[in-house]
């Protein structure tokens, strides 16, 4: 046992100086970081308003520095120096996005533009948005919409006016930002009943899209998303918001606007339009947005890799207590068994009725 | 809005001039928002004073670089925070001040090539949709302050505008805005 033990202090003496001198020999100086925890690093610096306490962090360790956010290091960048480094020496190494259960499971398998990670699929669906949808053009064709839309806020403000009340300019904005913004990309408004139900449900996507997922973070701390129902509510948000989006479709393809239009056109076609006319022309659309026996499929793949994740972990979950309870047991065994064994000439009636006793005899006595 | 409603100072100046490039007609128009320099500044100030995403949505690193001389491993997050910058003292004059006449000397932009000024990003991921955005917002502002006379309800002063925020995706404010409208009599 003393052997034993003294072989483990060495082994470990032996890592320890090994790690010591590959550090001196790659020698890698990292950004200043705050003190953290074990386990969850500086994620219990943060609080409600991130950009708050960074900034007061930023102010002792610099315009770079090095946070943990549980097991993943991240990057806290806090000038415009050194925002110039990020984004403009070095965008190329900095484009990719880091993985986000929210977006798995609300934007199908993250396969928007804004939150799929670096490569041939999001320089498609880039190329597709810059040119055919944000493009200059396609923004001054709506000016239709806008300056109507403008004039019904007025309206409605006027109507507050006459009646003394008022004005909720926190809705009016909101309102008439959606309104635009629902008339641009799906070709008309949703107000009214059909549109209370996709306001609420806009609502939820939004809240559940800006919630943190701990188990991003802390790996072993992703079934805190399954308990706590963010998941489940997440699906459900994703569910809805796929069948509206179908109906839309549906309503673009029975209205005979599938595919007629010409894509770089000057007239005023809502986004829905564009992709419905990209996808039959098989324009730069192989992996688009649009193909809806994909959308299916990758919400599908997400909502099972949850189911998965679930199932893992539980089944990690009883392995680990299943093989510490072996393992203990196997120690505590070996440890009596290798006493015994070194001492049985000194207790030797001892041993063998306890021996006896513990049903240990068949085991080579 | 908040801000205008705050500063009345402001909003008068933006008044006069979204009133007198409009003249007579009685509404704004897309064409009219060009001639508008203040309103331009008063929204590149309220960007920078209060960016709607305040840490840009996050970045990762792809492969090991050096960064002004620290090395950042491959799977390194970043986190551009837009809301220090916007009120760093070292970029900005009185940053803590809503000011929109600093705007007006200066050829700062928020498209992503001057990087004291980004809310929506620079460079391969910075957001496509600036243009669809400002639009809308340009001519909704302009109209809402050449159309109506603005004050808070009930008299109170700016000074008494509850500015909190509320935590989300998009920090917003935490008690809607409520303000009460006077319709705008051209003489």
């Amino acid at each position: 046992m003393l052997f034993f033990t003294v072989f483990l202090l060495c082994l470990s003496l032996v890592l320890i100086i090994i790690k010591l001198y590959s550090n001196e020999a790659t020698t890698k100086i990292s950004p200043p970081s705050p003190p953290r925890l074990p386990l969850l690093g500086n994620l219990h610096q943060l609080g409600s308003f991130p950009h708050r306490t960074l900034q007061t962090l930023a102010q002792n360790y610099g315009p770079l520095m090095l946070l943990h956010f549980g097991t993943v290091p991240v990057l806290v960048v806090s000038s415009a120096d050194a925002a110039r480094e990020v984004m403009k020496t070095h965008d190329l190494v900095f484009s990719d996005r880091p993985n986000r259960t929210m977006n798995d499971v609300l934007l199908y398998g993250s396969k928007d533009l804004a939150s799929s990670t670096y490569g041939e699929y999001w320089r498609q669906i880039k190329s597709v948005s810059v040119l055919h949808l944000l493009s200059t053009k396609r923004v001054q064709s709506f000016r239709f919409v806008r300056e109507e839309e403008t004039a019904r806020m007025m309206e409605n403000i006027r109507q507050c006016c006459r009646d003394s009340l008022p004005v909720n300019l926190t809705d009016t904005c909101a309102a008439v930002t959606n309104d635009v913004a629902c008339r641009v990309a799906l070709g008309r408004r949703y107000r009214g009943r059909e549109g209370r139900g996709f306001q609420k449900l806009l609502l939820e996507f939004g809240e559940l899209l800006g919630a943190v997922c701990i188990g991003d973070y802390v790996p072993w701390l992703h079934w805190v998303g399954q308990v706590s129902g963010l998941f489940q509510r997440a699906n459900r948000v994703a569910k809805h918001l796929d069948q509206f989006i179908d109906e839309v479709i549906e309503e673009h393809v029975r209205n005979g606007r599938d595919g007629g239009v010409d894509v770089d056109s000057e007239e005023q076609n809502d986004f829905v339009d564009v992709l419905l006319s990209m996808e039959k022309n098989r324009v730069n659309t192989t992996h688009s947005l649009i193909d809806r026996t994909a959308i299916k499929a990758l919400i599908l793949v997400s909502k099972n890799t949850i189911v998965f994740f679930f199932f893992f972990f539980f089944f990690f979950f009883f392995m680990f207590f299943f093989f510490f309870f072996f393992f203990f047991f196997f120690f505590l065994f070996f440890f009596f068994f290798f006493f015994f064994f070194f001492m049985e000439w000194i207790f030797y009636p001892l041993v063998t009725s306890v021996l006896f006793c513990s049903g240990h005899v068949c085991c080579g006595y | 809005m908040s801000e205008l409603l705050k500063q009345p100072r402001v909003m008068h100046k933006l008044q006069e001039e979204v009133r007198s490039v409009v003249g007579k007609r009685s509404h704004v128009t897309e064409d009219d928002l060009g001639e508008m320099k203040y309103l331009k500044a008063v929204i590149k100030e309220s960007l920078r004073f209060h960016p709607p995403i305040p840490l840009i949505v996050p970045r990762r690193c792809m492969e090991d670089i050096k960064v002004k001389g620290y090395d950042i491993g491959a799977g390194t997050q970043v986190l551009v925070n837009a809301w220090a910058i916007g009120r760093d003292s070292s970029c900005w004059d009185q940053p803590l001040v809503f000011k929109p006449e600093r705007f007006l000397s200066s050829s700062i932009d928020f498209k992503g090539h001057d990087f004291e000024l980004i809310p929506f990003g620079a460079g391969r991921r910075g957001c496509p949709g600036v243009a669809l955005a400002t639009s809308i917002v340009e001519l909704v502002i302009a109209n809402l302050v050449h159309q109506f006379d603005w004050s808070l309800p009930g008299g109170a002063s700016g000074e008494d505008l509850d500015m909190s925020e509320a935590a989300g995706l998009a920090v917003h404010r935490k008690s809607p805005l409520l303000a009460v409208a006077t319709a705008y009599q051209r003489n």
